[in-house]
């Protein structure tokens, strides 16, 4: 290269990166000043896919099951509901409350599959309560019912008279003030004991430890002996996997409204966004027909949903990107797909970095990003795990095949077909023992697998098995950062609502691709040269 | 730029160069893509330095179609020694040192079948070895017989060659090296299979102290000779054929391998486009002190 063009090389590289995030940071403003985009609108569309798995063996006998289901409420709305029954019936039972599905059937002879799945999306609500609001205040005939005593919340029981006296509670003070006591009694004042059984308030009281049920129920108990209505509300707290375990809270009447207390994990007046509400009241969650070998669990995902209720606001614009996305869906290019192909220059970033910057060595070049896609389907515990599991498998194969003495190209096809066959195999395993995450490895890219399989073996053959497994636990730390970055639901509402963001991360490989200095190993490779004198 | 400088003040002082600096200051800024087949193409290679009356180890059959895959049998029916390489291989990939004693081949002590080395050929022709797994020519090779200066750097029957690497920038000779192989590396002298390397004073031709893996040692790690003062024979002729080089294969930056045949001397056994960094830990000194 000759010295000008060189020195030209050198400007533009200079001026390069600026322009590139000037150019972004202008197309940003822009969106943000006159078509009134904001983070906050895109980061706030959160939700989940809710699955409700249930299993049953029938003996040629008569089944009935039924669960609560979440409706729409002022905190959670529920969407796309779908049930799956097997042979049995399905219908739904509803009252002014509470809203259940039942699947029955006169006679169910081996086993069967139910399910119910919904997309939640869920948010947090905070209470005001006025505080000129007393307990003798006119309660309405519909919330009545809730302050009568019954078996679980005793609220008439001498010994809840006792606390209630021993707690200064009174009838002169506002709802307010009663509330914040009677909350602070059962979040602060009783243990909290993990119990898998019901226990009522008396029990509760006198055990002074209780779980999350006992602790709503003699707030419930309290509340009911000053006067204010009570009720019990179950539902399940959402985070991402699978389980059993469902929740409960309570909730006071206060001025036309039912305000929610969570004793447990310290709300008052307030349901977080990651509550959803099931039923409520002093009912089941589940019921089902005995001796039928009943099994269920919750399987919990969560997704970024997209923001078209935002979308219809905005004005038409070339520039008007959330818009572009949406036209997108008519080549069933669905938002969560374009977040897996958007966020990928992000990810190689992590690729980037640690093979220029650390100087790490890995499996391929985008190899580690590749894999950390898979990793969104299955999770990175299950996803390492597999990754594990899949090279072990290519490992053995590799040898056995070696022994065979066939041409590479075809060779790697074999190779590539006994991957295919093993990953299915497992997807059936997974589904079969309820390993969900697990299962979806027949999504995992085969043969970025099979490509690391085979430079797997390479690299034993030439330099040992421990050299391999250093670069295939090297390639797992990156493919790792990759999924982090890629997976991050911040970012990738950064860069759907402002794709510009890649032309800065355009603007760090630049400079990275500039970088003459050492990568951090080679501190190591050449540190007795370093120290030499 | 300030963020990342911190990790260049220390090596650049010391005139160290680690990979990022060598791929952009030295290998892209000095070899032009268009003339890596010059090097990458080994056959052709050998062609050119040949017809510029630089010596190389003698092709002795080639294989670039499958019809001849088995013809080495009878072509080569006289000869005991040979070496098999893939035109297009890379980090010393898919060489094969063959011996036959008697009727019997060996190739790294084990007993080899002529069928095996047919498949061998087989697998090179398939692209098995080549940089980019395209279909690539197998060829046949004349062994080489260290100079007895050289082979008391290998061990006693082991079939390992000792090279002489030197590093030319823009037909100069910045930096050269021994490489010896040892037990650990299995007769090859590449120094990331545990091969030794020792440096070499450009002005004495005499060897200096050397490297094993990234730490200075003084003596041979398996006969414990001392590394230091060996006069390297046809030095000179190695310095003068590799200042030549650079002009006819149209590379600026380029690592040459020469080999010290006891019957022929100096030749060239290949030219690198990408040449390593650790001559420097072999020379205790860096790249960047001696290059502009």
């Amino acid at each position: 290269m000759s010295v000008s063009r060189l020195k030209a090389s050198k400007v533009l590289i200079g001026v390069l990166p600026a322009l590139l995030i000037f150019v972004a940071s202008a197309v940003a403003m822009y969106k943000i000043k006159y078509l009134g985009y904001n983070l906050e609108a895109v980061t706030q569309s959160e939700s989940y896919h809710l699955e409700m798995v249930m299993e049953l063996d029938g003996h040629s006998s008569p089944v009935e099951v039924s669960i609560a289901l979440p409706k729409n409420l002022p905190n959670q709305t529920v969407k796309d509901e779908a049930f799956g029954s097997d042979d049995l019936k399905f219908s739904f039972e509803k009252n002014r409350l509470n809203r259940r599905g039942k699947w029955q059937s006169s006679s169910v002879d081996g086993k069967r599959q139910l399910n119910y799945t919904a997309t939640i999306l869920t948010k947090n609500i905070k209470y005001i309560i006025d505080s000129t609001i007393l307990p003798t205040n006119q309660v309405p005939k519909s919330a009545a019912f809730y302050l009568l005593p019954d078996s679980m919340i005793q609220s008439e029981n001498p010994e809840i008279k006792d606390l209630a006296d021993s707690l200064h509670l009174s009838s002169d003070s506002s709802i307010l003030y009663n509330s914040r006591i009677i909350y602070d009694f059962a979040t602060y004042g009783m243990n909290y004991v993990r119990y898998s059984g019901t226990i009522d308030a008396l029990t509760a009281y006198r055990l002074n430890e209780a779980s999350c049920g006992g602790k709503s129920r003699i707030m419930a108990a309290l509340a009911r002996y000053l006067g204010i209505p009570a009720r019990l509300v179950g539902g399940k707290i959402l985070s991402s996997g699978q389980s059993k375990a469902t929740h409960i809270w309570v909730e006071f009447y206060i001025g036309n409204y039912w305000v929610p207390f969570c004793p447990t994990n310290e709300y008052f007046a307030e349901i977080p966004s990651n509550y959803l509400i099931l039923y409520y009241g002093e009912i089941s969650f589940i019921t089902h027909t005995k001796d039928i070998n009943f099994k269920y669990y919750f399987n919990l995902k969560k997704r970024l949903t997209s923001t078209v209720a935002g979308l219809n606001k905005l004005k038409k614009n070339p520039l008007d990107i959330l818009n572009i996305w949406a036209t997108f869906k008519k080549v069933a290019i669905s938002l969560e797909l374009l977040k897996i192909i958007i966020m990928l220059p992000i990810g190689v970033l992590a690729v980037v970095f640690f093979r220029n910057i650390v100087g790490l060595e890995t499996f391929g070049t985008f190899m580690p990003a590749l894999i950390a896609i898979g990793f969104r389907d299955t999770g990175l515990s299950s996803g390492i795990l597999l990754f594990a599991l899949i090279m072990g498998f290519g490992s053995v194969m590799r040898v056995i095949l070696e022994r065979l003495h066939l041409l590479h190209t075809p060779r790697l096809a074999i190779l590539l077909s006994t991957v295919v066959l093993f990953n299915l195999g497992l997807t059936a395993v997974g589904v079969s023992l309820g390993f969900l995450n697990f299962a979806r490895v027949a999504l995992f890219p085969m043969i970025i697998l099979t490509l690391t399989v085979e430079r797997l073996s390479i690299i034993t053959e030439e330099s040992g098995i421990w050299n391999a497994l250093r670069i295939a636990f090297l390639t797992l730390i990156v493919a790792s950062s990759s999924y982090a970055i890629m997976s991050s639901r911040f970012l990738q509402s950064i860069v759907i609502t402002f794709p510009e963001t890649i032309l800065v991360v355009i603007a760090i490989y630049i400079y990275i691709g500039r970088y003459s200095g050492f990568r951090l190993i080679e501190f190591t490779r050449f540190k007795h040269l370093l120290v030499r004198s | 730029m300030a963020f990342l400088d911190i990790f260049k003040m220390l090596p650049s002082r010391k005139g160290i160069v680690g990979i990022n600096k060598r791929n952009l200051d030295l290998i892209y800024t000095h070899n032009k893509r268009t003339y890596f087949p010059n090097v990458d193409n080994k056959l052709l290679c050998k062609k050119i330095l040949q017809e510029h009356n630089i010596p190389v180890p003698k092709t002795l059959y080639v294989v670039d179609s499958p019809k001849v895959l088995k013809g080495w049998e009878n072509e080569l029916s006289s000869l005991d020694n040979f070496v098999i390489k893939p035109n297009r291989g890379f980090g010393g990939n898919g060489i094969k040192l063959i011996k036959r004693v008697e009727d019997t081949f060996y190739s790294s002590g084990e007993e080899i079948s002529k069928d095996d080395i047919t498949f061998h050929l087989q697998q090179i022709y398939n692209g098995a070895f080549s940089i980019d797994n395209t279909s690539d020519t197998a060829y046949f090779e004349e062994t080489i017989t260290n100079h007895p200066e050289l082979s008391q750097f290998t061990l006693e029957g082991q079939d390992g060659i000792t090279d002489i690497r030197i590093i030319y920038q823009d037909n100069i000779p910045v930096m050269a090296m021994l490489r010896a192989p040892t037990e650990e590396s299995d007769g090859k002298a590449n120094l990331h299979q545990g091969g030794i390397g020792i440096g070499i004073d450009l002005q004495t031709s005499m060897t200096t102290n050397g490297c094993h893996k990234n730490n200075f040692i003084t003596h041979h790690p398996d006969n414990k000779i001392e590394l230091k003062g060996h006069e390297v024979p046809f030095f000179q002729d190695m310095l003068e054929f590799g200042a030549r080089i650079s002009d006819i294969v149209n590379l600026g930056y380029i690592g040459v391998d020469f080999v010290c045949d006891v019957a022929h001397g100096a030749m060239v056994l290949e030219v690198n486009a990408r040449p390593g960094l650790n001559i420097q830990l072999a020379n205790q000194d860096g790249l960047g002190t001696k290059i502009q």
